[in-house]
């Protein structure tokens, strides 16, 4: 039994306590989950559940964007599919969250294979901007039935995630740690287990030659519109039951921008990256209306700190910091810390300019 | 007081004649098609305006412009402060905004586009960046007031019944002598033999001797001009506030990727068709006005379903999805 | 050049860091001497309708504070605004998370703003949840009071602040139509005018539209030939005004604000539509909108929140005042003046701040001001703590441009029989003119009758 322990203890000290990246996001975790102890403000608490919910949304666009290379500047559509679902669930049937949100991201999966279809045929900007009009389009239907839909002026009355604040936090916090965490597994590319990740870089990379190495494209493709729709639709689900009223503002053009202004300013196609962009600018842009000043130049703010961002680090904030931490190893491809000269598994030189050794 | 709350009484009659009245019963047809007809030239006119802009920065400098009605809207502004706060007349305030537009656009391009080109979408981001930072400028200083700016000309012509202002008049023509120049640079020109050289293949057009990073400048600066051309002749007869790029964004997005993205030529058509499509659906549903962009998106998504390249976009064979 | 690069970033960053000590130290945290209580105002402060509240609270805020301040229970204090960005337009979120904030961390007692409807409900339930009072501003929409039917305990923290559109604005709005029909009658003799209608595709546009269209057809006996709904973010309307034109109606019912309001303005009086504009704009209600239609506006009718004639005494003074502090016309949204009045009255009156015992005294509370009596509808009336409509209520008056200015037209002293309220008879406030027609309408119809 010990030995087991001991085991998993080895495992870790290797695989997390090593490598300064993994270190850095299980602090990040833990701070993230260990903050209600230390305040309940009511503010504080509502950075936290929204930063949660966007992080789901924005690494969900990650997924479909970043590792499967179909862009997608229409994230909203999923996203409010499924709040819209889960509140007519909740006000017309009396379901509740439990029941709504998964009903609601199962509908966003049907939606998603359905903007899925001419993706097939479509890619790149054809396909960013093709999916560009689906929200547009849903948002005319909207107003078509506005006694079904409440039109103009949502839908309200939605009863709430949970009976308090603070269980709110942690269900967000759960659920933001579980799909993050499928979704980190379901793209990396060297995992053992499943191999979506790779054909999705493969799908990214050269799609043809995906299909001539025999892999069904359009399964994967179909896969990854569905994943991703699922866990935006999470997001959008907890987020029409914790603002508990379901508007088609998040059909707006600037709700599907944020998601891939997020992930974008985090590094793309890392699924950390999205994570670190939703808990950088989102709390930023909260904390700067608490003076008076940054209430008024907020959105200038914003623009220019994106643009000057990306224009020192355009792979985004997240891979930039990691390249200045740590190092892979040439030989057999496993991660260092950058300070080190050699590698800590294979003991092969990790930089070949470095004559010092 | 009782008689107006009655929501109940009004229920009943919404169910039913709240209906427009077809046009049939009211104008003839002959009124429609004219009013198409004319619509249809000034919405075509000045989305072209802007889709050729967007269609020569995407070919020749590979970038997707994002902010391109941005500097629409900034131009449209850059003559509403021309004209009403500096107090010039109105043509040397557009003289200046379409010349000060084209360097603005040169610079944000040698500022924050060229540097990091070769990041396809974070290029992308930053152009959002520009616009969202182009719009949170506005709002700072102007906020979120309706402006507008004097036409060129007063005033309007009957023609059948309809009054037509001079203004559109004077927007269609202006549209299509902007577009006829632009056609006469790109194909009677060296710098639109450059231009097209470095479209058709960048690497080739720079071992043939052009400076493409300097072709790609200028089509920036080209590509701004011409957004500042479609707004100080559209915007007269348009209202302008700050969130105004979003909705020509669209339409200029679904009208060059409906023509075949990089094909000038496709994008003009594109645009046009997208104009006459809104006015055709503004005029002949008048109760589902609002609908007119969600028609011109519907068409863009049936088009590339039939052809994925769009009208004129071409694709090899054997890339084909 | 790598160096080259990182010296830039570290100017860039010391100028952020810099940039953010700016802001903590810009941040109010002196201690005050004397007591003081806050009250929020969460607004679009970047649209005209966040500027009209704030400007509104603020005048209100400094005749109170010169007047001594809020007495309670044996101390005054002197109130103190709390501004807050609600950002609606772009993100509800924004708009809950800043009432939020008003209230946690600024302890307002009260607060007023809101426009948009879905950004309304939402802080209905935030001001719900922390047991504040909130006056919402501009969102017209009758289901907010309905909200109150459903669970009054909860939600009886909300007032409504401006008047829904759809019944006020309405009923004015055919009382204006039928002073022009009675006028095309009378002057050119034209016994059943025909009505066109141009109603933007929003929310209250609709409501009104469909409440507006059936009482000219059952009310008035005026047929209506022509309806378009244009897209709220439309800035085009020559189609629609040509095709109200050959539609053959003589009076032009318009539902707009926004962009599509300010190119209303220019573009039918630039084409000389020869259709009497009667409706509801947004932006005409604006000094503004002279200057923005280049005086194209002249001879638009419609209804209007806040009359420069003679209501009451105060709110004669409140036009003069407001217009020259701040050079415009005081709008629907600079009633957060009266609000706050209301506010301090009750507060007085209850002798405490506690928001449960101050409604009991807001829905005793009478106040005369711009814009009429303000008073609200019991908890068990239709449309819980709505305004009690006119003539003993608030109320919404006919205006018309002339000459670079709004006059009054409406009330003109006529019952509203059609309506079946004879209580308007006689009412006609100092400074009210007569409506005018545009001389092209007029030429139009004598030509083409």
């Amino acid at each position: 039994m010990i030995n087991y322990f001991r085991l998993w203890y080895r495992y870790f000290q290797v695989e997390v306590l090593s490598i300064p990246s993994r270190v850095i996001a299980l602090i990040f975790f833990i701070v993230i989950g260990a903050l209600p102890f230390f305040t309940q403000s009511p503010q504080v608490l509502r950075i936290l559940i929204l930063a949660g919910i966007y992080a789901i949304y924005a690494v969900s666009w990650d997924l479909l964007a970043g590792h499967t290379g179909q862009i997608s500047l229409g994230h909203g559509l999923f996203f409010a599919v499924t709040g819209y679902i889960a509140a007519l669930l909740n006000l017309h049937l009396g379901f509740g969250p439990w029941l709504t949100i998964p009903i609601g991201a199962l509908c966003a999966v049907v939606v998603g294979l359905i903007v899925g279809i001419p993706a097939l045929r479509l890619r790149g900007f054809y396909l960013a901007l093709v999916t560009l009009a689906f929200p547009i389009i849903l948002t005319g239907i909207i107003f078509i039935y506005p006694d079904f839909t409440g039109g103009e002026l949502g839908l309200f009355g939605i009863s709430r995630l949970s009976p308090s604040r603070l269980t709110d936090t942690y269900i967000v916090y759960v659920v933001m740690l579980f799909s993050v965490f499928i979704m980190y597994k379901l793209t990396d590319a060297t995992s053992k287990f499943v191999r979506t990740g790779l054909v999705f870089q493969a799908i990214r990379e050269d799609e043809i030659s995906a299909r001539k190495s025999g892999i069904n494209t359009v399964k994967y493709k179909l896969l990854a519109y569905s994943v991703s729709a699922f866990f935006a639709g999470i997001a959008g689900g907890m987020y029409a039951h914790f603002l508990k009223i379901m508007g088609p503002s998040t059909l707006e053009l600037t709700f599907s921008f944020q998601a891939v202004l997020w992930a974008i300013f985090g590094g793309m196609g890392t699924i950390y990256g999205a994570v670190v962009g939703v808990y950088t600018l989102f709390p930023f842009m909260e904390v700067l209306r608490f003076f008076p000043l940054g209430d008024e130049i907020r959105g200038v703010l914003f623009a220019s700190v994106l643009i000057i961002i990306l224009l020192f680090m355009p792979e985004g904030i997240g891979v930039w910091v990691r390249d200045k931490i740590e190092i892979t190893c040439p030989r057999c491809k496993e991660i260092n810390i950058a300070r080190r000269k050699r590698c800590r598994i294979c003991n092969a030189q990790l930089r070949l300019d470095d004559q010092s050794s | 007081m009782a008689g107006g709350s009655d929501a109940g009484c009004w229920g009943k009659f919404l169910a039913g004649s709240a209906g427009g009245v077809r046009f049939k019963e009211i104008g003839g047809k002959l009124i429609v098609l004219f009013a198409i007809f004319i619509n249809g030239l000034l919405y075509g006119g000045t989305y072209a305006l802007l889709a050729v802009g967007f269609a020569l920065v995407f070919g020749v400098a590979k970038i997707v412009n994002m902010a391109h009605t941005g500097f629409y809207m900034m131009s449209a502004y850059l003559i509403f402060i021309g004209v009403s706060v500096l107090g010039y007349p109105l043509i040397v305030a557009v003289l200046l905004t379409v010349v000060g537009a084209g360097l603005i656009g040169v610079i944000a391009y040698r500022l924050f586009l060229d540097r990091i080109k070769e990041h396809e979408t974070a290029v992308m981001i930053v152009s959002v960046g520009l616009a969202l930072l182009i719009q949170e400028l506005l709002l700072l200083f102007f906020g979120g007031h309706y402006k507008a700016i004097p036409p060129f000309i007063h005033g309007f012509i009957t023609i059948s019944d309809q009054q037509v202002s001079y203004q559109s008049i004077l927007a269609i023509v202006v549209s299509a002598v902007a577009l006829l120049v632009v056609w006469f640079l790109l194909s009677k020109t060296m710098l639109g033999i450059a231009i097209r050289a470095a479209a058709e293949d960048r690497e080739a057009a720079s071992l043939m001797g052009f400076n493409v990073g300097r072709i790609s400048m200028i089509i920036m600066g080209i590509s701004v001009v011409l957004a500042a051309v479609a707004s100080s002749v559209a915007a007269s007869i348009f209202t302008i506030f700050p969130t105004m790029w979003l909705h020509p964004l669209v339409i200029v997005l679904a009208a060059v990727i409906l023509g075949g993205l990089g094909s000038i030529k496709g994008s003009v058509i594109g645009a046009l068709i997208l104009g006459f499509a809104e006015s055709i659906v503004v005029l002949t549903v008048p109760k589902g006005g609002y609908l007119g962009g969600v028609v011109s998106l519907c068409i863009m998504i049936v088009i590339l379903m039939i052809r994925p390249e769009g009208l004129f976009g071409i694709t090899f064979e054997e890339e084909r999805l | 050049m790598q160096k080259h690069k990182a010296s830039w970033m570290y100017s860039w960053a010391a100028c952020l860091l810099g940039f953010l000590a700016v802001l903590i130290f810009s941040s109010p945290g002196l201690a005050k001497e004397e007591e003081v209580v806050k009250v929020g105002v969460v607004a679009a402060i970047k649209h005209m309708m966040g500027q009209q509240t704030w400007a509104g609270a603020e005048m209100a805020a400094e005749e109170i504070n010169a007047a001594g301040g809020i007495k309670v229970g044996g101390k005054t204090y002197k109130i103190e605004l709390v501004k807050a960005d609600s950002n609606e337009w772009a993100s509800i979120s924004d708009a809950v998370g800043a009432m939020e904030r008003v209230i946690t961390l600024d302890k307002v007692k009260m607060v007023m703003g809101g426009y948009r409807s879905e950004a309304v409900l939402a802080m209905q339930d935030v001001a719900a949840e922390y047991k504040t009072i909130y006056f919402s501003i501009g969102a017209g929409h009758s289901q907010i009071a309905l909200r109150l039917v459903q669970d009054y305990e909860k939600y009886k923290y909300w007032f409504r602040g401006g008047k829904p559109q759809s019944l006020y604005g309405g009923i004015v709005g055919i009382a204006v139509v039928d002073m022009v029909a009675n006028k095309f009658k009378k002057e050119l003799g034209i016994e059943k005018p025909k009505v066109a209608m141009i109603a933007e595709k929003v929310l209250w546009a609709d409501e009104t539209l469909k409440f507006m269209k059936m009482m000219c057809e059952k009310k008035l006996g005026l047929e209506v030939v022509y309806v378009t709904q244009p897209s709220n973010a439309s800035n085009d309307l020559r189609v629609e005004l040509n095709a109200a034109k050959a539609s053959g109606a003589h009076i032009l019912i318009h539902l707009v604000s926004g962009p599509v309001g300010v190119a209303f303005g220019r573009q039918w009086g630039s084409l000389k539509i020869p259709l009497a504009a009667v409706g509801y704009n947004a932006e005409a209600m604006k000094k503004e909108y002279w200057k923005t239609t280049e005086g194209l506006c002249e001879y638009e009718a419609l209804v209007d929140y806040v009359s420069s004639a003679a209501v009451n005494e105060r709110s004669v003074k409140f036009w003069k005042n407001y217009e020259k502090k701040y050079n415009d016309y005081p709008m629907e949204c600079a009633l957060s003046y009266n609000h706050l009045y209301q506010w301090k009255e009750s507060v007085e009156k209850a002798g405490t701040f506690d928001a449960d015992k101050v409604i009991v005294e807001l829905l005793k509370n009478r106040f005369e001001g711009p814009g009429g009596v303000y008073r609200y509808e019991p908890k068990d009336a239709k449309f819980p703590h709505d305004l009690v409509w006119a003539p003993d209520g608030a109320s919404t008056y006919g205006i018309q441009w002339r000459k670079g200015e709004k006059k009054t037209i409406w009330p003109d002293g006529n019952a509203l029989t059609w309506f079946g309220d004879p209580r308007w008879k006689g009412i006609r406030f100092k400074g009210t003119v007569d409506y005018a027609f545009p001389p092209w309408v007029v030429d139009y119809w004598k030509k083409n009758k």
